[in-house]
């Protein structure tokens, strides 16, 4: 079953292979009689596509780790085969490009701790393709580039937390920026897109990273009031509610609330989310007022913060709410919420 | 099943608890998923009692088949069945509940005390020990060389070592002689086979490590590091092919009997067998402990809260078992022990004993009381306990589940207590768990007959004592000594003495030197 035949003779995955081939085909017998229902023709070729550059780039740089790591993956690949998360025809492009492309470029942390490194770089590819505007090819990429500047495993995981967030998962904002914190110096400005040699000392870092739509590394603009892509949508059509939403801020949150559930809004200018919120109900309810100082005429001309500006798509909107220097404002017959930032000044 | 499914931990919590308000997205969570991450050494993740549990769950699930419930939590009234002739009671627990074949070794792990495992041949408690020693970080290999086997043969050099025979010539004197120590002396798991089949003579020099930590050949001392132990053997009533020596038996700290196997698991055993997997070979890394881990979950077992009401109630439970009226005429002396230290025939204290409610009495059904060894090997598995299950301070049920097995083999059942007559009870007086559950449940509930919890006279007094007495005046003492001396008076009128009046008897005693001391002391100072 293995496909010792697609495989060079000498690679370093067909060796690793020969040295455990009773054992390794053992577990796939018994992963199949467990009831995991993986195509074998498709697991061998994810093997060569997806696992053996991988293998190939941890024998080069540490040969003494290619069984152990050889293991690791041929066990995960098992799993994640059946579930056509890699391989071909794979629902997840982007774990299985997490394997193909990502992977052989961290030999080093793969090779220290390869069921660490190798899991969760799986899973947070798949959180990152299930979520809905997250930049996934954005985050392999970019983690790919940084790898280099890692310590270690851990480093190389935290540096891939922060991308994450900058990747687009907006809701990872705040955690994102406690990890960001503990990252040396070189790899927090790498993390945030720039040159580990780049001039901005960390606290100014620090200072443009309190404002959410500010690009650090990037001249601070005017103060304005500019339109974010849009969040939510009816859930039949893949979005989250299943009716036309009503927005509510508790101060420092936006909640959206559909029905009996509740939801929270994060946005900034790495992208934007709309997730279940973990704990129910907002503590802010239904008949909240509008949010101080914001007004919003009929064709669409806000005043938010101490600007005014006429935003089209906001004509007819009737729920505002605002957290922040962000503003959510529906309509009561569309299930998106519509965004606007308040950036730039004194945000 | 497959050995990448033994690999397969919890990713749920697995006592999951009343998130908190403030609703917050981790981005620790952006690894966590179906692919089994585990956790970096060292890094500030996984709660160890969490932990703790992953490995129960683990064990339960992969490693041994026990798929028993007995020591059961409720949330809520539970279903209860009745069968037989003999009305036994099937109870389907509404809260997460455990199989005590796992659990307390287990817990024995995290506070390094001294397990028995006790059940026929072949019921895995071997393996349960090994396992205990994987999950601690220790090799297959380590550990299998490492278990002492007992066998009629083993003499104290082949448990503890010899002294190297170049020593012995060169020296001379006895500091000089060097001893090769066996390897498992420096272990933090311990494990021997079948000990009583150990001969008396190298049983005494097992006492010596097992109780002290320490063990001693020719002189030379070799300083053991704090263990978790465990004992196996096929009989619990300290038989075997030599007597088990009381000391020794004493020393055991919490006695978890192998559970029969269910036959409708068959299936999960036949393919075991046909895996050709042995689990101890492939327990996940990330339910392995090191030894700082272990050290901080002791740390954490012991930071856990007995609160003061339930104190008491487990105060009133261990005071009913060590009186014995007959046994003296001074009342510090008027014990079970003092009886048997005599000598005299255990019926005789029965006979002495008239005119109490023998069937009401708890003390009747035993023949000894509990030493302070068993007491606070108690609180400390109840504290175990609570730990496992997340909280922060016992509850009255971690103390109903764990007292039976720390005390199996503490309290000696009196067999011919007429309690034992009573119809369903004579299984008691083989089910020594349930016995001493339902011994529990009794005294709770001749406590809430009494209302000690809203009217204890000698807690308000030891409490009123506790504040301190600095400051009192000659007044103040003298009404207090009258108080306690009016409180004994009211007592004597009558009242037959129970083992709990007995300790209260002795505590107002003591209460009333101290004032007395201290009433003189004032009087010199004046």
């Amino acid at each position: 079953m293995l496909p010792m035949a697609l495989l060079h003779p000498d690679s370093a995955l067909a060796r690793a292979l020969a040295r455990g081939r009773d054992r390794l085909n053992a577990r796939a017998a018994l992963a199949r009689r467990a009831g995991l229902a993986f195509d074998p023709s498709a697991l061998a070729r994810h093997l060569v596509d997806g696992v053996a550059p991988a293998v190939e780039a941890v024998a080069a740089a540490a040969p003494d780790r290619v069984d152990a790591v050889t293991e690791v993956l041929f066990a995960l690949s098992l799993d994640l085969v059946a579930r056509e998360w890699v391989g071909p025809g794979c629902r997840l492009p982007a774990v299985d490009a997490a394997w193909r492309t990502l992977l052989p470029r961290l030999a080093r942390p793969l090779a220290e701790a390869p069921q660490w490194v190798a899991a969760s770089l799986t899973n947070a590819a798949f959180h990152l393709a299930s979520e809905p505007g997250a930049r996934a090819e954005e985050w392999l990429a970019g983690l790919g580039e940084v790898a280099g500047g890692c310590a270690g495993a851990g480093e190389l995981l935290a540096a891939g937390q922060v991308l994450a967030w900058r990747a687009g998962m907006a809701h990872l904002r705040a955690s994102a920026l406690e990890v960001w914190e503990r990252l040396p110096d070189p790899l927090a400005r790498a993390t945030l897109g720039l040159s580990p040699d780049a001039p901005e000392p960390r606290d100014a870092l620090r200072r443009a990273l309190a404002d959410p739509w500010h690009i650090p590394g990037t001249p601070p603009g005017p103060a304005a009031l500019r339109m974010v892509p849009a969040v939510g949508g009816f859930r039949g059509f893949g979005g989250p509610f299943l009716a036309p939403p009503r927005v509510h801020s508790d101060g420092a949150r936006l909640w959206a609330v559909d029905g009996d559930d509740a939801y929270l809004v994060h946005a900034d200018c790495f992208g934007e989310t709309v997730r279940r919120a973990p704990a129910g109900q907002p503590p802010v309810l239904r008949g909240s007022p509008a949010p101080r100082g914001a007004t919003l005429e009929l064709d669409g001309t806000l005043t938010f913060r101490g600007l005014t500006a006429r935003l089209p798509e906001l004509a007819g909107a009737r729920g505002l709410a605002a957290a922040g220097a962000l503003l959510a404002a529906t309509r009561r017959d569309s299930h998106r919420i519509l965004l606007v930032a308040r950036s730039g000044g004194n945000a | 099943m497959p050995r990448d499914r033994f690999q397969q931990v919890s990713q749920a919590p697995t006592r999951p608890a009343p998130r908190s308000a403030e609703p917050r997205f981790d981005v620790a969570d952006l690894y966590r998923g179906p692919a089994a991450a585990e956790p970096a050494a060292g890094a500030a993740g996984l709660p160890l009692d969490e932990k703790l549990r992953q490995a129960y769950f683990w064990i339960t699930n992969h490693a041994i088949i026990s798929p028993f419930y007995d020591v059961e939590y409720n949330e809520g009234p539970p279903q209860r069945f009745t069968f037989g002739d003999q009305g036994v009671e099937v109870t389907l627990p509404s809260d997460q509940s455990y199989s005590s074949y796992v659990l307390l070794p287990l817990l024995n792990l995290a506070v390094r005390r001294r397990c028995l495992l006790v059940g026929g041949p072949g019921r895995g408690k071997t393996t349960i020990a090994v396992l205990m020693g994987v999950l601690s970080g220790y090799s297959l290999q380590e550990l299998k060389r490492g278990i002492q086997h007992g066998q009629p043969q083993m003499t104290i050099s082949d448990l503890l070592g010899n002294p190297l025979p170049s020593s012995l010539l060169a020296a001379r004197e006895m500091e000089e002689v060097k001893v090769a120590w066996r390897r498992w002396l420096g272990m933090r798991v311990k494990i021997v086979d079948e000990y009583n089949r150990i001969p008396t003579r190298t049983q005494s020099a097992l006492l010596t490590v097992m109780a002290d930590d320490y063990a001693e050949v020719f002189d030379q001392v070799y300083e053991c590091p704090r263990a978790a132990w465990y004992l196996t053997a096929n009989d619990d009533a300290g038989g075997g092919t030599y007597q088990v020596i009381e000391a020794l038996r004493d020393r055991i700290d919490v006695v978890v009997k192998a559970l029969h196997f269910n036959t409708r698991f068959l299936g999960d055993l036949l393919a075991r067998v046909e895996e050709d997997v042995r689990p101890e070979e492939v327990v996940p890394p990330q339910i392995v402990f090191t030894p700082e881990e272990l050290d901080r979950v002791h740390q954490e077992i012991l930071a856990v809260e007995v609160p003061a009401p339930l104190r008491r109630r487990f105060e009133f439970f261990a005071s009913h078992f060590e009186f014995l009226e007959p046994a003296a005429r001074q009342v510090e002396y008027q014990t079970k022990d003092t009886f048997k230290l005599s000598g005299l025939d255990p019926a005789a204290q029965a006979r002495g004993d008239e005119g109490k409610d023998r069937l009401a009495d708890l003390g009747a059904q035993t023949r000894n009381g509990l030493s302070v060894r068993a007491l606070t090997t108690s609180l400390v598995f109840c504290k175990a306990m609570a730990y496992f299950r997340g909280a922060a301070e016992v509850s009255f049920e971690d103390v109903r589940q764990m007292l039976p097995f720390v005390l199996h083999d503490k309290l000696a059942q009196n067999p011919d207590a007429p309690w034992f007559e009573g119809q369903g009870r004579a299984a008691y007086r083989v089910d020594r768990v349930s016995w001493i559950r339902a011994l529990f449940d009794l005294s709770c509930k001749e406590y809430d007959r009494l209302n000690l919890d809203r009217d204890d006279p000698v807690a308000r007094m030891t409490a009123e004592f506790e504040r301190g007495l600095d400051g009192l005046d000659e007044k103040t003492v003298r009404q207090r000594l009258v108080a306690i001396e009016r409180t004994l008076k009211e007592w004597s009128g009558g009242r037959k003495l129970y083992g709990h009046l007995f300790d209260d008897v002795l505590n107002l005693k003591y209460l009333h030197q101290r004032y007395a001391n201290y009433l003189r002391w004032l009087k010199w100072k004046a």
